[in-house]
């Protein structure tokens, strides 16, 4: 058979079903089989040909649906009806919940009702309300739910028990609204089965929109009402991770349930703030960004309509923006609680994302920013007048996404070039450095220190500050004497002191008003603009430290990995304070946020510039507990500064490294005392002032 | 005219992107009495002598600066292709090498190119007066079987007729080694596929990607589309297969710089292959416009009722939308009056000695290509293993550093070696054909301190082990060496070829 005669009798067989005229049909699709047998032809139509003769044939298992039958098959309208035994009222609630919640939608009324049903003002309170919301205390039998691909929900059902005189619904049927339908369509179903658990998958026309669930007898006859309200809080869902920060300690299912439930409730109740407007500006070298996904603008657009019931108080309207690829909590949306701390904190919570799977990776909780620093807030809140809203809940999600090493390596996270831009080299208020080496390690760490100072550009070095020669020290130094010569004849002046006093130093560097730079030996600068961008960080009157990103490299054999060490310090365990103890712990992952300026309890004292001013160090008393002990000293004067009213500020723009690798995940305690304050009336400003980041483990 | 096309490897020569952009070119430019051959960079030197016209394509190591100047030493017109968007994003770190790559390639090219108006743009910005030419790329030639077409055309709509399926492709680089690209568009505008079964139809997608680009993260990606998805590697037979089976061909673009300059031509391939084409931003696709859809539902609309826009009422008008507007006989005729008129207007650009100096990880250029090139090798300290270069470093027994140079390049440079270390103790390794000078004892129009610095920084080079100590030297090494070769060989021009991918 030719070719173009083959491709014409498929028009003809498609003419001859079209036309119902079966004997051609049959006939065509027998020589079509034939001639198809060779060559490489779409399946489809060879599935096609089979089905024809089948069901001509009189086999009927695979039946064969009409073009214009495809053209109409699209999701239907739910057809329902309520069963004589079942909760009327309750189902009238859910419905009345549900008509709150998609204001867009068609209004559902009960079967056989004819206006829609309302949600009465004394039903909204957390017992009625929890009543009608999905979740392992209610009705249906919904342990577990998760997404497995954008659209698709997997629900993990328990067992269905016969009861007495009461038969729980077997058959759960989800439902969403369609606005291009205007219809509400199925997404699918979950059926109970008597001895097992099972799995059951959920297509949802929309990620977010809410899901209302009608539990039946199978045969459209309803028995109950439920609703999902918030399912991308469910996990894998892009709200998971506000669920995960905010209810660290509970069970997911149950974590998730009360979240939405306390969500729906300030949404209902009214007078919580809450965010109506927002401006989002995902990075320009990221694809798009969530914001730019039309079925996420269309939930924010439904969920920022949303209005609390006539006779409840109105919500004041929150403005939020966020400088990255993120979008508001379901708690920003629903309503946040007042707060009414003094400190000024522009920065708003928000938990970062792994944008690969949306795993919580972290909880930005708001610090202090200097306020000549405003580049640095990446999500807040403004109220009316545009002034700044203070909130701790979590307000927003943010995905972890422009710091891939490969986009940015950990050696070089902003470019020379481009982090020299913004810093002006020829300020009038540039000040000489003074250098103290904390340590002389050994003769490779000094030799590599050294060499990383003697590089770096556009600082004036004045004084560079050894440890005394002794017996253990001796040999490195003299590897590096020549170097030192260098340096010397380059006008640093070469001192070596004995005493390891951080008063004396600040005060010997404050009263020539250079800044002081603590640097351990091993530690290296690589990049020539280190000190000149630390000293940037420095700018800022309440700001009296300045650190950067600590990095260290692992080889084996060929292999060779650069990790992270740490961004300075944040609170550890904070737990009800009794002793005077605080905990401190190295935060690693503040790179993930982005290229950020940030707030810390303290820097460390491997590499850190100090402005010595007395504003800042003038509570810090030197004990002799501390002799010979320059990070303890470092660690208290920190805090002694924050109490004070200053600020430690580190910078993921820039790294430095460790020759070796240092110790891991190091933990500080650090006394508070000796300031007039307990610790635990101290604690929230140490919190203030540190833009704390939490590890989240989902 | 000879026009001969540089390419980076074997593999670039049997790629995609070779075959799309000029073996298409190849007859339609002989009938214009140009000879375009392709040929790799290893290759590429012996065949100088014999062009009149050298492209540079996707060379991105400081070979492509060296090759230039060897043109210039032979007479020959040397442009380069420009064709992805590496150069606008200041501020992404992992760009910069590809920056400083076009800083230095431009001043040495008589000519750029470029595939779309958006990229001209973009290179405009970056090279100023650099004469530009814009080759868009070209449909394959099937466009003119019409049969064949009418025939792959008819068994979709029969199929889409009857079925109920929609089988929709991707394919392309899933992947980038600096930007989001690819799979990440396709999870970006992963509803719009849902969208597609709005109406009862359902959606298989395949997928036919590199497989650089299944990553774990890559493969997530996937994992997350909201339509039965299939995953195969891509090769070019697959292509052509599954676009013959496809209905659709999904082409979402990214509004980000890189993605926004990028060439239409899989739009091209999809229509020759009788594909919708459903893209998501007009612009890349500007050129086919009137044969593509950004909105699902009216792709949807017009597939239900036998309307899309490539159908078999609608092939005519395709062909003549494509042979006007990508066609290889025109953009042969553009090329050949391009050329041309650069040949009138040429001006002698004098060629410079040029070194290449390795940067801490050594590039895959080889010491003899230099030669052939007529470029001098340089290994800096920290670059390591010496490869036949014409100058390198180590260490002697005392630890003191030295500079070893080969008596060739003396010869053919005329260097005076005498004037640098007169009270030297030069060793001479006659039946290697190598000299010594001990860097302390250099004559250098440097002071003192920074004699020694340099000394110091250099010794303290060749000791190094990790890439942080390195990293720490690069700086003061880099000056060092610079000045070094500068006292040496006056005029001389160098190539940084220090690119850095292994720093994450």
């Amino acid at each position: 058979m030719e070719q173009s005669g083959t491709t014409a009798s498929i028009t003809t067989l498609h003419q001859a079903l079209r036309e119902n005229r079966k004997a051609d049909a049959r006939r065509i699709a027998t020589e079509l089989r034939e001639a198809y047998r060779h060559g490489d032809h779409p399946r489809s139509l060879l599935a096609f040909i089979e089905s024809v003769l089948a069901e001509s044939e009189g086999n009927t298992d695979q039946p064969k649906t009409t073009p214009a039958q495809h053209s109409q098959a699209g999701p239907q309208a739910f057809q329902w009806q309520v069963l004589a035994g079942a909760n009327r009222d309750q189902i009238r609630r859910a419905l009345g919940l549900w008509n709150r919640l998609v204001p867009a939608g068609q209004k559902l009324c009960v079967p056989g009702e004819r206006s829609p049903a309302e949600l009465a003002s004394g039903e909204v309170n957390a017992e009625a309300i929890g009543r009608l919301l999905v979740d392992s205390t209610g009705s249906l039998p919904w342990l577990d739910a998760w997404y497995t691909t954008s659209h698709q929900l997997r629900v993990r059902s328990g067992t269905w028990d016969q009861q007495e005189n009461h038969s729980p619904p077997q058959h759960w049927e989800a439902l969403q609204w369609q606005p291009q339908l205007q219809q509400l369509v199925s997404c699918g179903s979950v059926n109970l089965e008597q001895q097992t658990e099972s799995l059951h998958d959920l297509n949802l026309h929309h990620p977010m929109a809410p899901l209302l669930l009608l539990g039946s007898d199978g045969k459209g006859g309803v028995m109950e009402a439920a609703l999902l309200p918030f399912p991308s809080l469910l996990r894998h869902g892009i709200h998971h991770g506000e669920v995960v920060a905010e209810q660290p300690s509970r069970a997911s299912t149950e974590a998730i349930s009360s979240h939405s439930l306390s969500c729906l409730l300030r949404l209902l109740q009214g007078g919580w703030p809450r965010v109506r407007s927002w401006t989002i500006r995902p990075p320009k070298d990221c694809p798009g960004g969530w914001i730019s996904r039309a079925s996420v603008q269309q939930w924010l657009a439904q969920m920022s309509a949303l209005e609390p019931p006539p006779h409840e108080p109105t919500q004041p309207e929150l403005h939020l923006h966020i400088e990255a690829d993120g979008l508001p909590s379901v708690r920003a949306l629903t309503g946040l609680a007042e707060q009414s701390e003094k400190d000024v904190t522009r920065e708003a919570s928000f938990v970062v994302l792994d944008p690969t799977h949306l795993r919580p990776l972290l909880q930005i909780r708001p610090g202090r920013q200097p306020e000549a620093a405003p580049e640095s807030v990446r999500v807040h809140l403004s109220g009316k007048q545009k002034i700044a809203y203070q909130c701790t809940e979590t307000v927003a999600v943010l995905m972890a996404g422009d710091t891939s090493p490969r986009r940015r390596p950990l050696w070089c996270p902003e470019d020379a070039t481009t982090l020299t831009e913004g810093i002006d080299n020829n300020r009038d208020d540039d000040r000489p450095v003074d250098i103290a080496l904390t340590s002389v390690g050994s003769a490779d760490e000094l030799q590599f220190s050294l060499w990383s100072i003697s590089q770096q550009q556009n600082v004036k070095i004045d004084r560079l500050w050894l440890p005394d020669l002794n017996a253990n020290n001796r040999k490195a130094l003299e590897r590096s004497q020549s170097l030192l010569n260098l340096m010397a004849a380059e006008g640093v002046s070469i001192e070596y002191r004995s005493d390891e006093n951080l008063k004396t130093l600040l005060e010997d560097s404050g009263s020539r008003q250079n800044h002081l730079c603590l640097i351990k030996a091993g530690v290296c600068l690589h990049e020539p603009a280190t000190l000149k961008a630390l000293a940037a960080l420095l700018r800022p009157p309440e700001v009296a430290s300045a650190g950067c990103l600590m990095i260290h490299e692992h080889q084996q054999g060929r292999q060779h990995t650069i990790e992270a060490h740490s961004c300075g310090l944040m609170p550890g365990r904070i737990e009800p304070v009794q002793s005077s103890q605080l905990e401190l712990v190295q935060q690693t992952l503040v790179n993930k946020v982005g290229l950020e300026d940030r707030s810390v309890i303290a820097v460390l004292s491997d590499l850190v510039l100090i402005e010595p001013h007395d504003r800042h160090w003038n509570l810090f008393k030197p004990s002799t507990t501390w002799r010979g002990k320059l990070q303890e000293q470092w660690l208290q004067a920190s805090i002694g500064a924050i109490l004070g009213g200053s600020l430690h500020r580190t910078t993921a723009r820039i790294s430095a490294h460790y020759h070796s690798a240092p110790r891991a995940d190091q933990r500080y305690n650090v006394r508070v005392e000796g300031y007039g304050v307990e610790l635990a009336s101290a604690l929230p400003r140490l919190l203030a002032a540190s833009t704390c980041s939490d590890r989240l483990k989902p | 005219m000879k026009l001969l096309v540089v390419v980076s490897s074997t593999a670039a020569l049997n790629g995609a992107g070779v075959r799309i952009r000029y073996q298409r070119l190849i007859t339609p430019l002989k009938n214009y009495g140009i000879q375009l051959t392709l040929k790799t960079i290893e290759q590429s030197c012996r065949y100088l002598p014999h062009s009149d016209v050298v492209l540079i394509s996707k060379v991105m190591d400081a070979r492509a600066a060296a090759l230039a100047n060897a043109c210039h030493r032979n007479g020959a017109l040397v442009g380069a292709d420009l064709f992805d968007n590496y150069f606008s994003q200041k501020t992404i770190t992992a760009c910069r090498p590809q920056q400083r790559w076009l800083q230095q390639l431009a001043p040495l090219l008589d000519f750029g190119i470029c595939s779309t108006e958006a990229m001209l743009h973009v290179v405009r910005q970056e090279t100023g007066r650099l004469p530009l030419h814009l080759m868009t790329d070209c449909h394959g030639g099937r466009i003119r079987r019409i049969d064949d077409l009418q025939q792959s055309l008819r068994i979709k709509e029969t199929s889409l007729a009857t079925g109920r399926d929609l089988n929709v492709i991707w394919f392309g680089m899933g992947d980038n080694p600096i930007h989001d690209a690819g799979l990440s568009d396709l999870e970006q505008h992963g509803e719009t596929l849902r969208e597609l079964e709005s109406t009862g139809r359902r959606v298989n997608l395949r997928v036919l990607t590199n497989e650089r680009a299944l990553s774990n993260q890559g493969l997530q990606k996937l994992s997350r589309l909201p339509v039965r998805t299939s995953l195969e590697i891509w090769d070019e037979e697959l292509e052509t297969r599954r676009l013959l089976e496809a209905d659709v061909a999904f082409l979402p673009v990214a509004q980000t710089d890189f993605s926004r300059v990028k060439s239409p031509n899989r739009g091209i391939t999809a229509l020759e292959h009788g594909c919708q084409v459903l893209t998501t931003i007009d612009s890349v696709y500007e050129l086919i416009s009137p044969f593509t859809y950004t909105n699902s539902q009216t792709l949807l609309k017009d597939l239900e009722a036998g309307q899309a826009k490539v159908r078999i009422d609608t092939l005519n008008d395709l062909t003549r939308h494509l042979e006007r507007e990508a066609s290889t006989t025109v953009e042969a005729k553009r090329m050949k009056d391009f050329l041309h008129t650069l040949r009138e207007q040429r001006r002698d650009s004098p060629a410079s000695i040029m070194a290449i100096l390795h940067g801490i990880q050594p590039a895959a250029i080889r010491a003899d290509w230099c030669h052939t090139a007529g470029a001098i090798s340089v290994r800096s300290p920290l670059t390591g293993q010496q490869d036949n270069d014409d100058i390198w470093f180590k260490l002697n027994e005392r630890g003191e550093a030295l500079l070893i140079i080969q008596e060739q390049l003396i010869r053919d440079k005329h260097l005076d070696l005498d004037r640098a270390e007169p009270n030297r103790t030069i060793s001479r390794h006659p039946s290697q054909g190598l000299r010594e000078l001990k860097i302390k004892s250099m004559v250098v129009n440097m002071s003192t301190a920074t004699h020694q610095k340099l000394t110091l920084a250099i010794e303290a080079a060749l000791r190094c082990r990790t890439m942080g100590e390195k990293l720490t030297l690069r700086h003061a090494v880099k000056q060092a060496t610079v000045a070094l070769l500068g006292e040496l060989i006056p005029g001389l021009k160098i190539i940084d070829n220090e690119e850095l991918p292994g720093w994450a």
